[in-house]
This record gives C-alpha cells, sequence and structure tokens, in this order.
C-alpha cells in the first residue's frame, strides 16, 4: 500500500496511542487501537504503529528520538454532553485542551504532555486526538466496555481508520471508506 | 492582604501543586503572632488495613502497592518482609539482592521526577515543569530518561511499572534470565553519569538559609544503606529492631486531617524521615561514586535543612544507579524463585526506606494463611507533623509578604518533603487566617 505523508521524504509511519485503563468504558481507546493494529496486520499496512498506554506521560518516552514519526493519532476516551459513543476530532493545539488538567499531581494530563514534548521538540508535525463520549467513568465500572460501546465499536473502528488515512485516501480499503461522517464532528 | 475585621488574615491557596494527593493547609496569625498551622489532609480515608483483613497473605503485595503509584514497591517490599517474619521465611542472598534492584528502579523513578519535576521548578522560579522545560528543556530531558530507566527496571522485575505483580511472599513470581538484565546495563551507565550531573547541579542552587533542630529517624544497615533490612535508629540515641516500633512510635488521629500523625511516644515530638536522614545516618555506607560526589559538592553531615532535600535525593539517584550496576554485572538468578513456607498462626513486622521515608507494617496471620490484622504506617504521616513544626517556624520569615508569596513559600517547603498525601490517606490548599 501507498504510505502515509512522510517527513523530509522518508517513509515514517503514524504513531497512534490508545489511551486509557481497563477498566469499563474507560478502556475505549485501547480497544479500538488494538482492533486498528489488527486491522491494519491483516490488511498487511505497515505504515501505522499502534501503541497502548495506561497513561498520558508515557507519551514522552515513546517520543524520544528513537523513532521519527511524521504523525501522532491519540485514541481516548472522553466526558462530554454528547451521546455515548461519540466521535470528535481535535487537531493539536486547540483551545479546547487550555482547561484540561490531571486529577493526579504526579501524572501530567494530555494537553501538559503534548505542550511539554512540544517543547522538547519531540512531537510529530501533526498531532489528531480522536476522543470518543463516554458516561462519566466510575469506581464501580466492570472490565469490558459497556453493551452501548461494543455496538458502536464497527462504527468507530470506521471513524478512526478514516481519520488516521484521509491524507491517503488510496491506502483506504473501499469497503472501510464511508460517504458521510457518522455521529462524530471535526475541531 | 486579605484580613477580616477582626484583623485576622486570611491566605488561601486553593490547590497545592506538585504534591501528591489531596489536602489543604490552614495557616491563621493574629497581630502578627502565628496561631495555627495545621496540614489539612482531607483525602478521604482509604481503609487498606480493614480491606486486608481476611484475605489470603499472598495477596498483601498486590494489595498493597495499590496505596501508591509511585512507591507500590516500598509497600510490597514491607509487607513481604513483614510476612516473612511472621512465617520465618528465610530468603536467599539472591533474592534479597534482587529485591534490593527492585526497589533501587523505584528509588530511581521517584527521585528522578521530585528532583526535576517537581522540586526544581521552585528553585528556578517556575511555576512548574512545563514552563521550565521552555528555558530549561536539559533539566526535563535528563528527568525523562531517568525516570523511564527506573520505570523499565520496574517493568522487567515487576512485570509492569506501576503497581507490579511479581513480587511474592518468599521471592519472585519469575526470577528474569541473566540476558533480560544484563540489556540494562549500558542505559544504567549512562543513567549514573546523569545521575551525578544532576546532583553537581542542584548542589549550587540557592537554598534559604533555614536550619531545624530534627530527631532524624532513618533504618540504619551495618553493611549497606539501608533499603529493606536494618535496625530503626534516630539521631537522639534510639536504635531497636522494626519490632518495636510501636513502643516508640505512635500514630494520633487530629481533627484538621484524615491522616493519621505520628510522633515520638516517650516525647510527643515529631521526627524526620527521609532522603536527608538516611544520609545523616549512613553516610558513609553511600555508594563509593555517590561518597565521592558528597565529598565534592561538600555535603555536611549532619544537614538539617530541608530545602538541600534535593540535593540528598539526587546523591541517592546516584547510589541507587551504582548499587543497581552493580547487582546488573553480577546478577545470579535466584534458584528457586521463590522460598517455600508454610501456615502458622504469628505476627511479623517490617520497616523499609520507601523513596519518601521509613514505611512500617505489621501483620498478624492465622495457621489457614489468612491475615487476622494489619498496620500500616507510611512515610508521609509520619512526617506530617514535622512538616506543620517546620512551616511554624519558617513562617515569621516570610509573613509580612503578600499573601500569595507566603502561600507560594509555604507550598515550596512542603514540597521538599516529597509527600505522599495518596499514600498519607493519602494535596493540598493552603489557607491562612491572619487576625
Amino acid at each position: 500500500m501507498k504510505p502515509l505523508a512522510s517527513d523530509q521524504g522518508n517513509d515514517v509511519p503514524t504513531l497512534v496511542i490508545g489511551l486509557g485503563t481497563p477498566h469499563g468504558d474507560d478502556a475505549v481507546g485501547l480497544v479500538l487501537g488494538q482492533d486498528l493494529a489488527t486491522w491494519a496486520t491483516d490488511q498487511g499496512w505497515t505504515q501505522v504503529q499502534v501503541r497502548s498506554l495506561r497513561t498520558p506521560i508515557g507519551i514522552l518516552d515513546i517520543l524520544d528520538g528513537s523513532d521519527r514519526f511524521a504523525r501522532l493519532v491519540i485514541l481516548d476516551a472522553c466526558v462530554s454532553d454528547r451521546p455515548i459513543g461519540h466521535f470528535e476530532c481535535w487537531s493539536w493545539p486547540h483551545d479546547a485542551w487550555e482547561t484540561a488538567r490531571c486529577t493526579g499531581s504526579h501524572d501530567l494530563a494530555l494537553p501538559d504532555v503534548l505542550t511539554l514534548a512540544e517543547r522538547l521538540r519531540r512531537l510529530p508535525r501533526s498531532v489528531t486526538i480522536l476522543g470518543i463520549t463516554i458516561a462519566p467513568p466510575s469506581p464501580a465500572a466492570e472490565s469490558g466496555l459497556s453493551a452501548t460501546l461494543q455496538a458502536a465499536m464497527p462504527r468507530l473502528l470506521r471513524q478512526v481508520r478514516r481519520e488516521i488515512m484521509h491524507d491517503d485516501p488510496a491506502a483506504v480499503a473501499p469497503s472501510a471508506v464511508d460517504s458521510t461522517f457518522e455521529n462524530g464532528s471535526r475541531t | 492582604m486579605n484580613q477580616d475585621d477582626s484583623g485576622t488574615r486570611k491566605i488561601r491557596v486553593a490547590a497545592m501543586t506538585r504534591v501528591e494527593g489531596e489536602g489543604g493547609l490552614d495557616v491563621r496569625v493574629t497581630d502578627g503572632r502565628i496561631e495555627h498551622v495545621r496540614l489539612q489532609i482531607f483525602e478521604p480515608p482509604r481503609f487498606f488495613e480493614a480491606f486486608l483483613r481476611g484475605r489470603p497473605l499472598e495477596e498483601v503485595p498486590d494489595i498493597t502497592a495499590r496505596i501508591c503509584g509511585i512507591c507500590p514497591v516500598a509497600y510490597q517490599m514491607s509487607s513481604v518482609h513483614a510476612l516473612e517474619a511472621a512465617l520465618g521465611v528465610e530468603i536467599s542472598p539472591e533474592i534479597r539482592r534482587l529485591r534490593r534492584l527492585l526497589y533501587c528502579g523505584e528509588w530511581i523513578e521517584s527521585h528522578a521526577l521530585h528532583v526535576h519535576m517537581l522540586n526544581l521548578p521552585d528553585f528556578l522560579g517556575y511555576p512548574g515543569a512545563l514552563e521550565m522545560a521552555r528555558d530549561f528543556p536539559e533539566h526535563v530531558e535528563r528527568a525523562l530518561r531517568l525516570k523511564k530507566l527506573g520505570n523499565d527496571m520496574l517493568e522487567c522485575l515487576g512485570g509492569r511499572a506501576i503497581h507490579p505483580i511479581n513480587v511474592a511472599v518468599g521471592g519472585f513470581y519469575r526470577a528474569p534470565r541473566r540476558s533480560e538484565l544484563s540489556e540494562f546495563i549500558p542505559g544504567f551507565i549512562a543513567g549514573l553519569q546523569l545521575a551525578e550531573e544532576a546532583t553537581r547541579f542542584v548542589a549550587t542552587l540557592d537554598f534559604p538559609d533555614f536550619h531545624q533542630a530534627y530527631e532524624t529517624v532513618a533504618l540504619v544497615h551495618p553493611d549497606e544503606y539501608a533499603m529493606c533490612e536494618g535496625r530503626i535508629e534516630s539521631s537522639d540515641g534510639l536504635s531497636i529492631a522494626s519490632d518495636d516500633f510501636g513502643t516508640h512510635f505512635v500514630e494520633r488521629q487530629v481533627e484538621h486531617s484524615t491522616a493519621m500523625q505520628a510522633v515520638r511516644r516517650e516525647t510527643g515530638e515529631p521526627y524526620l524521615l527521609g532522603p536527608l536522614a538516611r544520609i545523616n545516618h549512613s553516610r558513609d555506607r553511600l555508594s563509593p561514586a555517590a561518597k565521592r560526589l558528597a565529598d565534592e559538592i561538600g555535603w555536611e553531615t549532619p544537614c538539617l535543612n530541608p530545602f538541600r532535600a534535593i540535593v540528598a535525593r539526587s546523591l541517592e539517584l546516584v547510589h541507587a544507579f551504582e548499587e543497581a550496576l552493580d547487582i546488573l554485572k553480577n546478577y545470579t538468578p535466584p534458584q528457586p524463585p521463590r522460598i517455600a513456607y508454610g501456615y502458622r498462626a504469628a505476627a511479623g513486622s517490617s520497616a523499609t526506606e520507601a523513596p519518601r521515608g521509613l514505611l512500617y507494617h505489621r501483620y498478624q496471620v492465622d495457621e489457614s494463611g489468612k491475615v487476622t490484622q494489619a498496620e500500616i504506617v507510611p512515610p508521609t504521616s509520619q512526617n506530617q507533623t514535622q512538616i506543620e513544626r517546620d512551616l511554624r517556624d519558617y513562617l515569621p520569615r516570610v509573613i509580612t509578604l503578600p499573601d500569595p508569596e507566603v502561600a507560594e513559600a509555604c507550598e515550596k517547603l512542603v514540597r521538599c518533603y516529597d509527600p505522599c498525601i495518596s499514600c498519607s490517606t493519602h494535596f493540598l490548599k493552603v489557607r491562612v487566617g491572619r487576625s
């Protein structure tokens, strides 16, 4: 398959990071990342590297310079006033992230990690954050996704694929391309 | 200045940053006199001791590791040593060294984070590491490299970097192969150099001239820089086995904190734990490179200036790398990785040195291997009373400053302790009332 847009003429893949914990719908970023990796392997599409992280600070370790990436795509759960399963796409930097802060002081929130990566010149040129609305996390959450999110996963995976490949339509299998943007928004 | 009709001056910091956990600081000043200083910890109690009752003792290391995401190994080490004491388990020298290596990994990730990202911005005049990175990216880069080395070690030995799962009563569920650990050697050699560089730099910082008459308490071992074993010693002459901790130290409930506060039982006075205390007690047992560096930077022992804890912490970073390298180079996989044991009704206790200071555990188990009683005394709850004492003594130097600056000065002092409030209950909002 044709590679994605490259950096300085080299074939540099897209780095996709699924963020989340295994608890309930907070796992949606992890699950989508795994599904994307499986799909890419099945399609023989090598221009994407998928990693999983429980907390954002690990992004700094992955972007330590040992690999170069043209693009970073973050998959993460978010809480919003939209329905569960709503798909949102933000390009970094974005005003919407100014107020997002971490709840744990020994960790850094995603906006802080991305800002720090930028100041340390580790950030790829293009950064996209794909957020999936979930219900507010509960300590009582069981492992595994809720039925609502499980039902939405095929659509969400198509939306993730489309966002990752939008620079390179030729790389998208015809069945994966949808004519409309389903249940989502881009800001 | 926030002053009410009665002349009470109130300074409030809604949320203190760069400490772990949730809490506040309440300072009340009347006629220029400091009425009270209260470290208000309002993070809800977490009831870990109660969770443990009735659980199989094998679950204790994994459950207690959940108390903290920064120092889970400390909880695992204190718990397994206490349980092994109860069961009469003697671990092999190889298991002992592997445990010290794991602890070195935790000291490295915790100390690297605190020295560079949490504490250094205070000395360089930045609100945080994010802002500091713009002008001093090299310090943040160093922090990330060092922390990653520590985390990678925890992942290798513990199965994962946060809340490891490979520590067992009697040893490890799985011991790494020699080749797995050999891979760490080049990185740790580089890490040792970076830690030395960090220590030389932080030793040149400007420190407030503030010295306290601390009673320092630390674990002391005759042959090594104490981590997992040793006697509990104090600068006032106390030298006891960990079994006797409860005879000489007592936790008490205070109204303004959900964390217990510990004091010396005999005097009711606070005491100091952590890197300053450890180096004061065991400077001569630091690793050769750390000892040479302490001499090179002119480190004076005893050091009783809490602001200099950043240097002590950096020296320990050097020590942890050098000791880890020694273990890595001479590693022999323990056979077996875990010592077998039988159940018996008994009690056992242990104290180990968490990055923030001495962590005491005591367990009672029954003949079926179930926990019947558990007691955990974390370092931050022990340091809490001393933090309040330090603030009370430090405030007269800064109280004439505008409110935001007083609050900032208080935060800086508290951060020198690297408090982990989540552990102690387990952050901070500062409120100063003046009249």
